[in-house]
């Protein structure tokens, strides 16, 4: 994954991170999975990578076509099964260092109605709830339940890809999410701008990006 | 003339496709305080979120 700016993991590994969460999609198609797990092993953490399914995970496309199939799931799940990368398919994982509690929680959305809670969780007390899904859809489920977060991630809308005023609202199913951060009372709602391209390989007024959150 | 716009176009496309911007986030105690509207069908950029 090469950028204008370098490679994927060199611009990841410039920053000393615990954790890197990764909301979905990693690839298009089964050509390009193998070089992006590569790339992905490539990334240096602290702690873990954790990596939520997406939709592209459960098809394959090319251009503008797509189609379902089923194994891709357990493919991403054996190719990043190393000690330090994690795929969280509606699962926890818990941060439990220097007085700091943190858990971090995958919704598998990347068919809707997949998303399930661990609702066991919600007794347990922690510093922060870092919940994590695929598309930004899970904000439904996760009012609906009254589940409790911190911070929240979503990717999946590529914020639109090709943005050009007017015909963007027209087009884009997901028009009403914001882009990158929503800050309501106590929680907030950050869905990212992506690294990728869906069908069309081109990004019009947007570019991808990465977002660093860091605790203090 | 053409050629040149089409140029110009095809280079803003590419930077936009291929040039990865890296935010950073700082997420305090303060942070969880701000009282912002609920702001549901509102876009706003990164910068105005948090200082």
């Amino acid at each position: 994954m090469l950028f204008l700016n370098g490679k994927l993991s060199n611009i990841i590994n410039k920053y000393e991170l615990d954790y890197l969460i990764i909301t979905g999609d990693l690839s298009n198609n089964i050509f390009q999975h193998k070089k992006i797990v590569e790339e992905i092993k490539k990334i240096k953490v602290n702690c873990k990578i954790l990596i939520a399914l997406g939709n592209s995970e459960r098809s394959e496309s090319r251009f503008l076509h797509r189609k379902r199939i089923d194994n891709r799931q357990d493919l991403v799940r054996e190719d990043t099964n190393r000690e330090k990368i994690r795929v969280l398919i509606n699962e926890s994982e818990i941060y439990n260092k220097d007085n700091l509690k943190i858990l971090f929680y995958g919704f598998d959305n990347s068919i809707y109605g997949n998303e399930k809670h661990d609702f066991g969780l919600e007794a347990s007390e922690f510093d922060y709830r870092i919940l994590f899904a695929h598309s930004p859809n899970i904000i439904k489920f996760i009012e609906k339940n009254h589940i409790k977060y911190d911070l929240l991630l979503a990717g999946h809308t590529h914020i639109n890809q090709i943005n050009i005023p007017i015909v963007n609202k027209l087009k884009n199913k997901y028009w009403y999410y914001h882009i990158g951060l929503k800050v309501t009372s106590k929680k907030v709602f950050c869905i990212s701008r992506g690294l990728g391209t869906s069908r069309l390989p081109l990004r019009i007024n947007y570019f991808p990006g990465i977002t660093i959150f860091n605790f203090n | 003339m053409g050629v040149i716009v089409l140029l110009i176009l095809f280079i803003y496309v590419f930077v936009n496709t291929n040039l990865i911007k890296v935010e950073k986030i700082t997420v305090t105690n303060n942070t969880k305080k701000i009282p912002i509207k609920n702001r549901t069908n509102f876009r706003y950029s990164w910068k105005s979120a948090i200082s």
